[in-house]
């Protein structure tokens, strides 16, 4: 079970346009987990991938469109639902 | 001739420069550059015998002080002590702009809470209970629609009402 769950954890970089992710965990340091955090983006928020161009990727985040960099996307860990 | 401060506090796009610029009447590009608004923006206007500086503070997600924007919000706040703080909340966004507003409300200052774009929150099925977000956040709640100029006036009159609450 535990296994199963985290095998489904991957960064946000990697989820494509339209699925729908809970977010896990930031591994960033304080500075930007509270950033993020203040944008809404808080541990077991869910969110869905509107668009990604390669670079920065567009997220729905409790009724807000939120745009994140790619670095910043690769520090969001997110599971699949 | 009476004197009162206020300052205009945000997320960025909520409408802070808008409703800024509604009340001084000054023209001033309002774009949509997040964050834009990183100077300091001052403004005079009258209402009737009162005279209303208004500091535009720059957007901001908190008061966290971990940018340079966040800083001057909370340092303006904390250190200026402005008679009033708008914090100018987007309706369609409200779960988010909320934070700001509940952060701006802790530090103890008075406020007087403006939900904004009410028409886009409508076009998009929310409806908002005013009341009992008023209730519950402990401060009164004026429904705008900024950049059509509505409710400016009854931001007036709540800000001049407030005066005479703090001379009475």
């Amino acid at each position: 079970m535990k296994s199963d769950s985290a095998a489904r954890i991957m960064p946000l970089a990697m989820v494509s346009v339209g699925e729908h992710v809970r977010l896990v965990k930031v591994t960033a340091g304080e500075k930007l987990v509270c950033r993020l955090g203040s944008m809404g983006l808080t541990p077991g928020v869910e969110m869905r991938v509107l668009q990604d161009s390669g670079g920065p990727k567009t997220v729905c985040v409790r009724d807000s469109r939120i745009a994140l960099g790619k670095g910043v996307a690769h520090k969001i860990l997110v599971e699949l639902i | 001739m009476e004197l009162l401060h206020i300052a205009i506090a945000g997320n960025p796009n909520a409408g802070k420069s808008t409703i800024f610029n509604a009340l001084t009447g000054s023209r001033q590009h309002v774009g949509n550059w997040p964050g834009k608004t990183v100077e300091k923006k001052e403004g005079v206007f009258q209402l009737g015998e009162l005279q209303v500086n208004v500091v535009d503070l720059p957007g901001t997600y908190s008061l966290a002080a971990l940018s340079p924007e966040e800083i001057i919000a909370r340092d303006y706040i904390l250190n200026e002590h402005p008679d009033l703080v708008l914090t100018v909340m987007d309706a369609s966004n409200l779960e988010r702009n909320l934070y700001l507003t509940v952060q701006v409300l802790e530090l103890g200052v008075p406020v007087l809470v403006m939900l904004n774009m009410v028409d886009v929150a409508a076009s998009r099925g929310i409806s908002i209970d005013v009341e009992r977000l008023s209730q519950a956040l402990g401060s009164p709640i004026i429904r705008t629609v900024a950049s059509k100029g509505v409710g400016v006036s009854e931001l007036k009159e709540a800000i001049v009402r407030y005066a005479q609450g703090l001379t009475a």
